[in-house]
């Protein structure tokens, strides 16, 4: 027994000594132990699919072109009918539901990396301040996305017994783990604290390519969107103040240029639609996406609806026929053997899987936020402020930016045009959104959603002006009947993905926090925080 | 340590010569007369061959229960009251020697071992253990039994040699390692590829590749053979431990099974040499095998093509790829210099250029295959005496190549030598080095298209496969079009081609101290460093550089993926960003590992009765990969000089890909073991073995770090029993139980979260950002892989001729990894954890017979036979249908871990396309091959690998000259056919004559099941036919029986009297033909000559050839 003692006796000794040995990662991964790391990490906080194929579908910017088309996705037919969207890959609500989580674990991860970093003293609060505040951001956006996909949209007198979606806050360390679905008030809730804390501490020139990350601009515009799909009564100058934000109190100078554009081919054009140099793109992500393969496909335009869309001036309400000089028709375009018609805003990139292969991955570029939606969040602010005056302004600036040869008087949106044109306007239906309107708000917003259904087509964004503005919605099928989504219509909220099964509903939570103060930003010095090999020694020595 | 006694379980027990010593002496002291009843002291010593006294053995009186055992010095004294007892020396329970007293009061009896049988130990890397208190299922096969004169690579012999043993031989090509399992797989992600152990420490792969990576024919597959640095001459015998008792010791990474090589060691004597040299010719394969139409059956398809509009100067002019159709148009563009059309555009020229294409009846084998004699030379020298031993030797294996593009040199070398320092303690020290230099096709990597479910291979001039592909209507010498380029096979492989170097070395060091007799210190260190380069060298007038330069027509430009398209200028044409040159791409791979152990191993004997053995020790080891790539664009061939374009650079970088990278692997095992056996008489033994083991490969955290296994195994030797007595009838039955639990590390899943980085992909180069992404989540719960076995078998010698060894077993593989669908919120929708399971069991057997045994001519018959089933009992994602189809299938619930799925064939419709039914039941031509949510409506096939396995071994032997002829078998499996149906038939394929059978017209469709040529004009108007064709190769009509039985080698040897040669001063010279691959006797008839167990993918993968083989040993 002693001699057996004696011989195991070093085996335990060395066994601590093994650790450190064990310790060694199997492959070169990477670690979360620098701030360099923890901000490349944050590249994949933004979800790498997207929702504007089965969004711009399921809007009224879809018709049924009928079996002439040459593509009849069963994805999109599905999408078209609302009926629920099968399969998880790019282009789908369950495919994008696991992006944008995949996105906020990556956001809690580097959440969790940066108190680790703070905790080791390696780096101070202040010093990652800014990669805290992107990671908030992400997080805020995503479940943001996410609520009002699979959420009703927020309305104060439900609100909290509505079901929303999980709230992630941590990395997850089991294989399963079941989650909590909260009320759509607490998701909201729990986005705003997350933005409150994160758009103060975001810092521009932390990025190398900042127009891919939430800069400021990105952020503000979000925050106003934000409050304006929340629309409490108090929301509304946030969102004119943060819409302000990110236009820099001086919206013309940002507006996208389309005047200039109408020479460019179809594929310079896209190339350059999404390019970070262009003032308007305030965030653009880099998106697996085939949407675009399916141009032709059943459930695009058809000559009608593109004509209501975009070519007869659209929206705008001016007595002048500006049929061939609104900016839209320049890149509007078709194919009259299959009576499909769309707007070309943007290109496949087509990343091989080798240099020659023949298959690969799609990638579009896709803008997430645009001054537009700013400029258009604040018009929307305006009214509900009923401050008139200021939304002509801003109506007629955009109005400049969109029609070739822009003739101030000839042109001039006045209300009493909007009034004669959306009063009794077939073409636009009724808005009800859940905060009362006066008879003159109800016709400028009509007129405002009107123009973001424009401007925005093919961008996957009428869906949720339709969803917030409970929109009743007809979809024609070709040699069947139409199809009505109504104003309240369960079908609006997108079922959960079939893996996640049922969850349990959790209102037993409080995400609420005061409001801070608006503060002015102060950036930090980029050099002092990166500096991470000097920073290291000075500690080491 | 354990005594050498000659205790031959297999062969019975043949009687041991006793040496009577001052045999004359005695006699003198003791005259016969004297004959009457007294006390006598008898005293003596027992020992073994050497001299060495052996402690423990037991004396008894016969017929009393009196006895005695020796001491320490193997001395006794025993008191007997008869002078004419007969006393029973025994050992171990074994009884060795009755010995007549005859009044002497001296006996000293020596157990000698008759001929040094290695089946009476069981090397298990670890240790020596005693056959008899070894109570694992192991088998053993000595060096010169499995060896294969003729084959480069040892892992290949053991085919059909010993039961539980599966080894498919997915490619001929030297260096590529066979598909091997040892009692089935393991695993459903993971690897379930045995481990080598050579001399002790385990021998690595430089590349880890998966059973599906080895059918790849990729050019990693080159060096994916653990053994192919290893000299066949060089080995004294295989073991191969498979139950977890045998396999106990080593813990996790031998779930696997183990092999455990031991090479040989200096023997003690006179200097010893030996000489073996191997002369081989290959046969080039013959048409006849291969159901390929000749070129005028050919042609006939061609024309029914072209009448279908499917050849028309339009459509050839931007085909990628053309044969004598698209030559023909080609010409009739091409003007000479005076100015004339090279041909002249007339139905009568064009009928004379078609009819001589008809009748030509290209052979591409000839062209491309040739016998060339392969060469094998090993020279060794034995030496020893008391104080140290040593083996050298040397060899050398040129092979120039069965095709024109294939050659390989491998030079081994290897040292062993033994020092007795003093008599307590030895060192030893191993080295061993290996150079390779190989020669093989230029080959890319094959890819697979998830969106059509295809496989391809970009410039795949494989020959084998160019043969089979390619249509006998084709001139050798022309040039026909391919990658828009000019393409002349022969030119090909002489312009592209890999050029392999490897080194691979090991130094060794072996320590045993023994303080004491009982007590062995055994430290052992080994240090490795293996290096390979591939060097694709792709020059200036290859194919696959013109292809880069392919712009003549607009339609080319428009269409060849190889030209540039400037990002900037989205809407100007393509251009040519390789003007001059051709490519230098390497790829650079490294394995440097060290592994050291201690043990210290404890052996007494008490009583001759009480047998004692305990081995404790610990082990490190470490091991490091590096595979780089770098490729070299527009490198000037001959003048040796960079050429490169910078935006054939950039146009690697806009799409997304990189023209160099590295990355590194570290593997690191720590463990700590103890294994004990008691032995009771040498009749009931029981072993117990714990071991701890550490690793690295789970990630960085330590929840799932260590983990402890453990084997309990017994066995009762009724031969001992009295009961059984000592009948002729049963000469030896031994039982065996085991029953333990093994672990392997999971593979793909890490217990901390694992972030990878990448580049995003952003059109502007600016934008780009390098991002780190979660590759996987943190895993608290992650553990290793684990399985229950039970395995009972028995050892059983009867009538002295026949020896019959089986075992079954029970494996219940539980906490895999599987893949699982989560609910996607925590960030990861689709996870590996340990969440599958699986259930397998099999028997095995092997027979032994000798069935004649006169003196100058006998006959021995050797049988092994395996079973293995394996059922995946919880797996919870559902694969793919692309998955389930494909050539390498996949796991799902309830079937085989091999399982092979295929999509219900519904008939050909009444234009001749093939129809399936899809997961509704309706009839379908598109099937939707990334569908995973239903896929219950696939057939399944049954399983990829083997259910039964074996070989069958008849060695004749007359005086001096022995046959022999090995027949291997399998049955009981599936294999996906080649996938030769597609739509868009180039006029440059070949087509098998299942295609004589096609639909051709309505009605067709009753009595066949191959599809029509579509037509043009069908093509247009049904763009699902596309995937129609391609869904009918992974459909019930592309699956073949992998069952066959194969004459495998027919080897006649004559060895030489030594009178004889004894004038040539040799002392054994012996003779050897060798006929390997010999007749494949049965096999699916729906494989059309190809081999069950070769996959055909291209690349650099070859079949295995028939081939002659003669061969010369000299012993001096």
């Amino acid at each position: 027994m002693i001699r057996k003692t004696i011989i195991i006796l070093p085996f335990l000794i060395t066994l601590s000594g093994c650790e450190d040995f064990l310790s060694k990662a199997p492959d070169s991964s990477a670690e979360l132990n620098t701030p360099d790391n923890i901000a490349a990490l944050l590249v994949s906080a933004y979800p790498e699919t997207s929702y504007i194929w089965f969004t711009e579908v399921m809007s009224d910017n879809a018709t049924d072109v009928g079996p002439s088309a040459p593509v009849d996705d069963e994805t999109l037919r599905q999408a078209y009918n609302w009926e629920t969207i099968e399969g998880d890959a790019q282009d789908t609500p369950d495919g994008y539901w696991y992006s944008c989580y995949a996105s906020i674990a990556a956001a809690n991860a580097a959440l969790e990396a940066i108190d680790n970093l703070i905790l080791e003293g390696y780096y101070s609060r202040t010093d990652l301040n800014p990669l805290r505040g992107e990671a908030l951001m992400c997080r805020a956006y995503c479940h943001f996305m996410l609520v009002n996909l699979f959420g009703e949209h927020y309305s104060p007198d439900n609100a909290d017994s509505e079901a929303g979606i999980p709230y992630v806050t941590a990395v997850e360390t089991e294989p399963v783990v079941d989650y909590d679905r909260l009320s759509v008030e607490d998701v909201y809730d729990a986005i705003q604290k997350d933005f409150w804390e994160g758009y103060n501490l975001i810092s521009d020139n932390i990025y190398t390519a900042p127009k891919w990350h939430f800069n400021k601009q990105a952020a503000a515009t979000f925050i106003s969107r934000f409050y304006l799909y929340r629309g409490l009564e108090n929301d509304w100058d946030s969102v004119i103040f943060y819409a302000n934000a990110a236009l820099q109190n001086n919206p013309g100078a940002y507006l996208r240029d389309w005047l200039t554009t109408s020479d460019e081919s179809f594929d310079v054009f896209g190339k350059n639609y999404s390019k970070s140099e262009i003032l308007s793109n305030f965030l653009i992500q880099s998106n697996v996406s085939t949407g675009l393969r399916a141009w032709y496909h059943r459930y695009t335009m058809d000559l009608e609806l593109l004509r209501e869309r975009v070519v007869y001036g659209g929206p705008h309400p001016t007595q002048t026929d500006i049929t061939n000089d609104f900016v839209f028709i320049n890149k509007a375009g078709g194919n009259t053997t299959y009576g499909c018609y769309s707007v070309f805003k943007f290109v496949e990139e087509f990343k091989r899987d080798a240099i020659n292969a023949n298959y690969g991955i799609p990638y579009v570029m896709y803008t997430s936020f645009v001054a537009e939606e700013a400029l258009f969040n604040m018009m929307e602010g305006y009214v509900m402020q009923e401050n008139y005056t200021k939304v002509l302004e801003l109506l007629n600036m955009y109005y400049s930016a969109r029609i070739i040869g822009y003739d101030p008087i000839a042109h001039e949106v006045t209300q009493a045009r909007i009034v004669e044109k959306y009063t009794n306007n077939r073409n636009s239906p009724d808005i009800a959104p859940h905060y009362s309107l006066t008879q003159d708000q109800k016709t400028w917003l009509k007129c405002i959603v009107n123009i973001r259904a424009t401007e925005f087509v093919t961008e996957g964004q009428r869906w949720f002006d339709i969803k917030r503005m409970h929109m009743e919605i007809v979809h024609d099928r070709y040699n069947a009947g139409p199809v009505t989504l109504t104003a309240n219509d369960p079908r609006r909220v997108l079922s959960l993905p079939e893996d996640v099964g049922s969850l349990d509903f959790d209102t037993d939570v409080n995400f609420k926090l005061a409001e801070p103060v608006m503060q002015q930003y102060f950036p930090v010095d980029y050099h002092s925080l990166f500096d991470t090999e000097s920073r290291l020694s000075e500690k080491t020595n | 340590m354990v005594h050498r006694v000659s205790i031959k379980i297999r062969s019975g027990f043949i009687p041991l010569i006793v040496l009577f010593s001052h045999l004359s002496a005695l006699y003198a002291v003791f005259p016969e007369s004297h004959n009457y009843l007294q006390k006598v002291i008898v005293t003596g010593t027992v020992t073994d061959e050497t001299g060495l006294g052996i402690p423990g053995v037991n004396i008894i009186i016969k017929g009393t229960t009196k006895g005695a055992t020796t001491n320490l010095d193997g001395k006794y004294e025993i008191e007997i009251d008869d002078p004419s007892s007969v006393l029973i020396f025994s050992f171990l329970g074994t009884e060795v020697q009755e010995v007549r007293v005859d009044g002497r009061t001296e006996i000293n009896v020596t157990f000698l071992p008759e001929t040094k049988e290695i089946d009476e130990v069981v090397v298990n890397g670890y240790q020596k253990i005693d056959r008899k208190m070894f109570t694992g299922s192991a088998a053993v096969i000595s060096g010169d039994d499995a060896q294969i004169d003729g084959a480069g690579d040892i892992s290949k012999s053991l085919q059909g040699k010993v039961s539980g043993v599966q080894i498919t031989d997915v490619s001929g090509t030297f260096g590529a390692a066979p598909k091997l399992r040892v009692r089935g797989a393991s695993s459903i992600y993971g690897s379930s590829n045995p481990l080598w152990v050579v001399d002790g420490v385990i021998l690595d792969e430089m590349v880890d590749l998966s059973a599906s990576d080895l059918s790849t024919g990729n050019a990693a597959t080159l060096i994916s053979s653990a053994v192919a640095g290893l000299n066949a001459d060089d080995i004294e015998s295989f073991q191969i431990l498979k139950d977890a008792s045998a396999t106990a010791l080593y813990g996790a990474r031998a779930m696997n099974g183990v092999i455990v090589i031991t090479t040989k060691k200096g023997k003690k004597g006179v200097v010893s040499m030996n000489y073996t040299s191997e002369l081989t010719i290959r046969e080039t394969p013959s048409y006849r095998q291969y159901d390929i139409l000749n070129s005028q059956e050919q042609m006939s398809v061609l024309l029914e093509m072209e009448d279908k509009g499917l050849l028309t100067p339009s459509s050839l002019f931007v085909a990628k790829n053309g044969g004598v159709f698209s030559q023909w148009y080609q010409m009739t563009d091409q003007r000479s210099e005076n100015g004339e059309y090279l041909v002249e555009n007339t139905d009568a020229a064009k009928f004379r250029y078609l009819q001589q294409a008809e009748l030509r009846n290209t052979n591409w084998f000839n062209e491309l295959f040739r016998p060339a004699l392969l060469q094998n030379h090993s020279i060794s020298i034995s030496s020893g005496n008391e104080n140290s031993s040593n083996y050298l030797s040397l060899s050398y294996y040129h092979d120039p190549g069965w095709t024109i593009s294939t050659n390989v040199d491998r030079y081994t070398f290897n040292a062993n030598t033994i020092y007795n320092i003093t008599d307590k303690l030895s060192f030893g020290i191993i080295g061993n080095a290996s150079i390779r230099e190989q020669k093989a096709p230029g080959s890319l990597n094959q890819q697979i298209d998830v969106v059509e479910g295809n496989y391809s291979r970009d410039f795949d001039i494989n020959p084998f496969s160019y043969v089979l592909n390619t249509s006998r209507t084709m001139d050798a010498e022309a040039y026909y079009r391919r990658n828009y380029a000019g393409f002349n096979i022969i030119h090909e492989l002489n312009n592209n081609f890999i050029q392999l170097d490897m080194i691979d070395a090991k130094v060794q060091f072996n320590l045993a101290y023994k303080p004491v007799k009982e007590l062995e210190i055994d430290v052992l260190g080994s240090y490795r460093l293996a290096k390979s380069m591939r060097e694709h060298r792709i020059l200036n007038n290859s194919n696959m550089a013109d292809a880069y330069r392919a712009a003549e027509t607009a339609g080319i430009i428009e269409n060849n993926n190889f030209l540039w398209q400037d990002p900037d200028d989205p809407d100007a044409l393509p251009l040519v960003v390789l003007g001059e040159g051709g490519f230098f791409n390497t790829q650079a791979n490294k394995l440097s590992g060290y592994y050291t152990r201690g043990n210290v191993n404890y052996n007494k004997i008490i009583n001759g009765i009480h047998a004692i053995n305990l081995l404790a020790g610990g082990e490190i080891g470490s091991n490091s990969r590096l595979a780089s790539f770098n490729n070299g664009y527009g490198f000037l061939w001959g003048s040796n000089i960079p050429v490169t374009d910078y935006r054939i650079i950039q146009k690697v970088i806009d799409a997304g890909d990189n023209y160099f990278g590295m990355s590194e692997t570290y593997e690191r095992q720590v463990g700590f073991f103890g294994t004990g056996t008691y032995s009771y008489n040498g009749t009931y033994t029981l072993n117990a073995t714990l071991r701890t083991e550490g690793s690295n490969q789970m990630g960085k955290s330590r929840t799932s770090r260590w983990l402890p296994t453990w084997n309990i195994s017994g066995s009762w030797n009724i031969g001992n029993e009295p009961f059984l007595g000592r009948a002729d009838f049963i000469n030896n039955l031994t039982l065996r139980a085991t029953y333990g639990l093994t672990a392997t590390s999971s593979p793909f899943a890490y217990s901390s979260a694992v972030y990878y980085a990448t580049r995003t992909y952003r059109p502007d180069q600016d934008d780009r950002e390098t991002m780190l992404y979660i590759s996987s989540l943190a895993n608290n719960s992650l553990t290793w892989e684990k399985m229950k076995e039970t395995n009972i078998g028995f050892d059983l010698r009867m009538l002295k001729r026949i020896g019959l060894t089986a075992d079954a077993y029970w494996r219940d593989a539980f906490d895999l990894i599987g893949i699982i669908r989560t609910s996607g919120i925590g960030g990861e929708h689709i996870k590996y954890a340990n969440f599958a399971d699986m259930k397998s069991s099999g028997i095995e057997f092997s027979l032994n017979i000798t069935s004649v045994n006169k003196t100058n001519f006998s006959v021995i018959n050797n049988l092994t036979f395996s079973y293995h089933e394996n059922e995946i009992t919880n797996l919870q994602s559902e694969p793919r249908v692309i998955d389930l189809t494909g050539i390498t299938g996949s796991a799902k619930e309830g079937y085989s871990q091999s399982g092979l799925f295929s999509i219900p064939f519904a008939g050909l419709d009444e234009n001749g396309f093939p129809g399936f039914y899809d997961e509704n039941g309706n009839r379908s031509y598109n099937i939707f091959f990334q569908n995973s949510s239903n896929t219950d409506f696939l057939i399944y096939e049954g399983q990829l690998d083997p259910k039964i396995t074996g070989g069958l071994d008849n060695t004749f032997m007359y005086k001096r000259l022995v046959l022999s002829l090995f027949f291997t078998y399998q049955a009981g499996n599936v294999i996906r056919l080649y996938p030769t149906y597609s739509t868009g038939i180039s006029d440059d394929e070949a087509l098998t004559r299942e295609m004589i059978d096609r639909w051709v017209m309505p009605g067709d469709e009753n009595y066949t099941s191959v599809p029509v040529i579509p037509s043009n004009n069908q093509l247009e108007f049904n763009p699902d036919l596309v995937y129609a064709y391609n869904a009918y190769n992974f459909s019930d009509q592309r699956v073949a029986k992998g069952d066959f039985v194969r004459l495998k080698y027919i080897t006649l040897s004559y060895r030489f009297e030594p009178k004889t040669i004894k004038n040539l001063k040799i002392k054994m010279l012996e003779l050897k033909g060798t006929v390997s691959n010999a007749w494949l006797i049965y096999s699916d008839k729906k494989l059309h000559g190809q081999d069950p167990e070769f996959v055909r993918s291209g690349g650099v993968a070859l079949p295995t050839p028939r081939q002659y083989t003669l061969s010369i040993r000299a012993g001096f």
